[in-house]
């Protein structure tokens, strides 16, 4: 009884300090952001400690300054938002219907599309980004909005889990469906989005995530500034300042907060879900 | 609730970025201090000058000239553009000049200033050099 005591006291102690150490550089970002840039450059350009945990004087001018002083940032944000917006629910229509297709309707040389896809899910994106700057140039997209968002659309990620997510559902249901409409539009939307209600809420986190966090593809896929996104501003200390940085990435953070907290309880259902199959 | 509370949440913080992206640079031109400003200028000075028989000889000759009440203990304010954040913004800068014969209201510029310059003859506010102002007038 005290071993278990021990242990489970252990077990919390470590996953606190693992909690700690991941949410340690937001809360120092927050932090920081609410600082005047005075105290940001002493701490910057010093190597003691006693500049550091100095008190400092809390101050909104790094908002100040970003709001009202650095213009670029607004087209920055709007061109994340919409990029995002547009990915996530492109990716997810694609996925949604693709993810069917794989599980549903017989065709030859399924299972074969089906492992391409999976392994084009595994490749990183160092792999995959040649090809596909090569694709974008012979169809004359590059620098322009469709090379971030028509990659990212196409993603084999939201297919493959939408269709493993559908591999447990039951076939009579679809079976029964049919005989009351042809319509597989119908289908879709009434009979078998509800029951996936949940896959697609944590499909949805996740792209729009990794949509709103891409950083490589409006480097490299985009020249024109007036197309980049707010992840650029974060690789650029030289030109903007630091305070300005540190108030961008709090505002770069609340979006995927809002979302997280929108689709939290079904994240923690699937959770709960995935955890019920393993065990039983 | 939850759910209907992270709604209005984003719904909020996205009406309010609407708002900073429309009113920002408003504001921001609200808080810059405003300034008019005049070409240095080339102007007729009248001069005067006798010859070896004593004749006095008076004639005119354009100068590049200033107003004079804009001197302040030999330098002037100007107008210079810069880029920042991928913008042109324009800023003040101080400039010691070296003057001249003075006609009327106007005093001339031997050296500091160009033709092309912009001085600043009115602002509404304490300036300083560096400081982004905002032209109001241009002339």
């Amino acid at each position: 009884m005290i071993n278990k005591k021990i242990k489970y006291f252990i077990i919390t102690a470590c996953i606190i300090l693992l909690a700690i150490i991941f949410i340690l550089p937001v809360f120092l970002t927050i932090m920081a952001s609410f600082v005047d840039e005075e105290k940001i450059n002493l701490i910057l350009g010093s190597n003691t400690w006693e500049n550091m945990i100095s008190p400092a004087k809390l101050s909104l001018s790094s908002y100040d300054q970003l709001l009202f002083d650095f213009f670029p940032f607004y087209r920055l944000f709007w061109n994340s938002i919409i990029y995002s917006t547009l990915i996530t629910f492109f990716a997810l229509l694609v996925g949604f219907l693709a993810g069917f297709s794989f599980y549903y309707s017989k065709y030859r040389g399924k299972k074969v599309i089906y492992i391409i896809y999976i392994l084009l899910m595994m490749m990183p994106l160092q792999v995959t980004i040649l090809p596909n700057y090569i694709g974008l140039r012979e169809m004359n997209l590059l620098n322009t909005p469709y090379a971030i968002i028509l990659p990212l659309v196409f993603s084999p990620f939201g297919v493959v889990i939408l269709r493993q997510y559908m591999s447990g559902l039951d076939v009579d249901i679809i079976e029964a469906a049919r005989l009351e409409t042809s319509s597989i539009i119908r289908i879709l939307i009434k009979v078998v989005a509800p029951q996936i209600k949940v896959c697609i809420s944590a499909v949805t986190l996740f792209i729009f995530v990794d949509s709103w966090s891409i950083v490589e593809q409006p480097l490299l896929l985009v020249k024109d500034q007036k197309l980049k996104t707010m992840t650029t501003l974060f690789s650029n200390t030289i030109d903007v300042g630091m305070d300005i940085i540190l108030a961008a990435s709090v505002i770069y953070l609340i979006p995927v907060l809002i979302l997280y907290c929108n689709f939290s309880q079904h994240l923690e259902e699937g959770l709960a879900l995935g955890r019920v199959s393993i065990h039983d | 609730m939850k759910k209907h509370v992270s709604i209005i949440t984003g719904l909020v913080f996205l009406l309010f970025m609407l708002a900073c992206t429309i009113f920002s640079r408003t504001i921001h031109d609200s808080r810059l201090v405003k300034v008019t400003t005049t070409n240095v200028r080339p102007i007729d000075f009248t001069i005067s000058f006798d010859l070896e028989d004593g004749t006095n000889i008076i004639t005119s000759q354009k100068k590049l000239a200033i107003p004079i009440d804009i001197v302040h203990e030999g330098a002037v304010y100007l107008i210079r553009e810069r880029e920042r954040y991928n913008e042109v913004e324009t800023y003040v800068e101080l400039v010691y000049v070296e003057l001249g014969q003075i006609e009327g209201e106007y005093v001339e510029v031997k050296q500091g200033l160009s033709g092309n310059d912009k001085i600043i003859i009115e602002s509404n506010g304490q300036i300083e050099t560096g400081q982004t102002v905002l032209v109001s007038s241009p002339n």
